[in-house]
């Protein structure tokens, strides 16, 4: 492996480590009902996608929720299948945002991944355990437009810490090459 | 920072969540499931509201009254009161709604749905 491989490899490894920590945090976060999540720990795919691309971050995504998964003893669980199916459906967004690079910016695709996230949590959440169950109620209305609040805002959040990542990363390359 | 077609996405999800907001306070839940009917301030018949045409013969103070029920609509068709104002009184179909017949004394009321405030105290 050349110097370039070992360092994003290295790289990869830091923003996982980093986004499982994250996932830590979150888990000790009062919540309403057990396994939602708050998004934050997509900072480490947001920033893996901006560095190194796409799929980059898509695997840190992936290693981040199995990882979290073995650490804490919820592999398979329903918050698990949540946590897989809005990574995977939120990084596919930021993603697919990503391939237009030029047109959007960091904290506009951090923002729609943090929505695509809480959304595909409640879409999922909802084929695990309310098919049978009418829930047009307007507590339930209530209670999602405020968590896909919540998950937009974690977005936005992410978005612009992770551009002063970005900017002060630039500062360190370029005061390296300078 | 900020780039133009930001505003697209931004857009987008604002939309979405505003259309979440929205759909409270949407009929559905007014939709109410019973119809009570008191004679005599007391309750007399409980039907359940239905799409399909039922028709309820009721025996009140003065004779039998029809009270109709169709496509979740109620109305009264026929009334031995003299002034048949309760027919006038045409067609409920809200939670908390009802047709009164003050010689019979007869009350029809809808009931029911998650959305029943039947009075606010102050």
């Amino acid at each position: 492996m050349d110097k370039a491989e070992r360092k994003k490899t290295a790289y990869q490894i830091a923003l996982i480590v980093m986004s499982v920590y994250f996932s830590m945090l979150e888990a000790m976060v009062p919540k309403p009902f057990p396994w939602i999540k708050l998004g934050f720990a997509n900072i480490a795919t947001v920033i893996g996608m901006e560095r190194f691309g796409s799929i980059f971050g898509i695997e840190i995504t992936i290693l981040r929720i199995f990882l979290y998964g073995f650490i804490s003893g919820t592999l398979m669980t329903p918050g698990f299948i949540l946590s897989i199916t809005a990574g995977l459906g939120s990084s596919l967004v930021m993603a697919g945002l990503f391939s237009m690079r030029k047109k959007f910016s960091i904290p506009a695709i951090s923002t729609a991944g943090g929505f695509a996230h809480n959304l595909f949590q409640i879409v999922t959440a909802y084929f695990m355990f309310f098919r049978n169950i009418d829930i047009s109620t307007n507590e339930v209305r209530l209670f999602v437009g405020v968590f896909l609040i919540i998950g937009t805002l974690s977005g936005l959040v992410i978005g612009i810490v992770s551009l002063r990542f970005r900017l002060i990363d630039k500062k360190i390359e370029t005061s390296k090459k300078g | 920072m900020f780039k133009i077609f930001d505003i697209a996405v931004y857009g987008v999800i604002a939309g979405f969540i505003f259309a979440v907001f929205l759909g409270i306070n949407g009929e559905e839940n007014k939709k109410p499931e019973k119809i009570e009917i008191h004679i005599n301030n007391k309750l007399a018949y409980i039907y359940k509201i239905t799409k399909e045409r039922k028709e309820y013969k009721i025996m009140s103070n003065g004779g039998a009254a029809v009270i109709v029920c169709e496509n979740y609509e109620v109305w009264e068709n026929s009334a031995p009161c003299r002034n048949k104002l309760c027919i006038k009184q045409g067609k409920i179909k809200e939670s908390g709604q009802m047709i009164v017949c003050i010689p019979e004394k007869m009350v029809v009321k809808l009931t029911g749905g998650t959305d029943d405030i039947d009075g606010i105290i102050r």
